[in-house]
């Protein structure tokens, strides 16, 4: 099940698509670019450095031109969401890295099993209000793992919080104090204010996330993949909580 | 093409990579035309989410 589309996954068409219709990959930063992305990423966003190298050498293991046609022959397919209501193209499961290299040598088509559907209307709200609530608390994503661990990345310039439930790995900020912050918040016991070092929005993200209960935390993480009211609960808990002292 | 990423070792939480040398001059000399190099700079990804 995905947020902007329902799929059916018995349903799919094998064909080319021209590639120009790719507007979105799973795997990539969303707002960088084809070229950004591949010129530097990060494996934290599913990018695998081997992978990438892999894909990205096939262009000294054949000409130019049979490099481009390589795509629409593809030995195993990627699997494309087509939006019937906008004509654009999802990558909606693996081969980021193939696709990623479509994009940037200029491929006209690529061979894809293309799953037909629409919108949902429903599910687009609920993602913007959900990016909405991103943007207040400068959140860059919320993912889990397979062993349903939450992690939250905060956008902060160009600096990423990673909150893994009980302890945080805070990289490339405050470059004098990161391992004693590091320390001492690994061991937080609701006293951050004595941090005073950190900036306040930073503080006050980290008081929010800690003063939740658990089932405050499932409001956060759940809106993307639930179907129920949780998300505006939550947010009119925050709304009521904001005036709270740190 | 020459293709090999370095790797920002400071950070082991995060490890960084980025193309090493000139990704722009790389796809050019494989015949990847100019014009498109430039699009891929200005277009932007979305996500799927699922």
């Amino acid at each position: 099940m995905n947020i902007l589309c329902d799929r059916d996954l018995s349903s799919f068409e094998i064909k080319s698509v021209p590639v120009e219709k790719i507007v979105g990959v799973r795997r990539a930063f969303p707002n960088k670019s084809v070229f950004d992305n591949i010129k530097q990423f990060n494996e934290i966003n599913g990018f695998d450095v081997r992978k990438m190298i892999d894909c990205l050498e096939y262009a000294n293991k054949m000409q130019y031109k049979e490099l481009l046609n390589s795509y629409s022959i593809l030995p195993d397919p990627v699997d494309l969401v087509h939006i019937i209501d906008t004509d654009e193209y999802y990558l909606s499961d693996e081969h980021n890295h193939t696709t990623m290299c479509a994009m940037i040598f200029n491929a006209p088509f690529i061979k894809a099993k293309v799953y037909e559907c629409h919108f949902n209307q429903k599910r687009i709200e609920k993602y913007h209000r959900t990016m909405n609530f991103y943007k207040e608390y400068d959140i860059a994503w919320i993912e889990k793992d397979a062993n349903c661990n939450i992690k939250i990345v905060f956008n902060r310039n160009d600096n990423l919080y990673c909150f893994n439930y009980g302890y945080i790995n805070i990289a490339k900020c405050f470059n004098d104090i990161v391992a004693e912050i590091e320390e001492k918040l690994i061991s937080y016991n609701g006293a951050a204010y004595t941090y005073n070092k950190l900036p306040f929005s930073f503080l006050k993200k980290f008081y929010y996330w800690y003063s939740m209960t658990s089932k405050q935390k499932e409001y956060v993480t759940m809106p993307l993949y639930s179907e129920n009211n949780y998300f505006n609960e939550f947010l009119i808990y925050l709304n009521k909580d904001r005036n709270r002292r740190i | 093409m020459r293709i090999d990423y370095n790797i920002d070792s400071e950070n082991e939480e995060q490890k960084i990579y980025t193309f090493c040398g000139d990704l722009e001059k790389e796809l050019l000399s494989i015949g990847v035309p100019i014009e498109h190099i430039e699009e891929m700079k200005k277009r932007t990804l979305k996500t799927f989410l699922f």
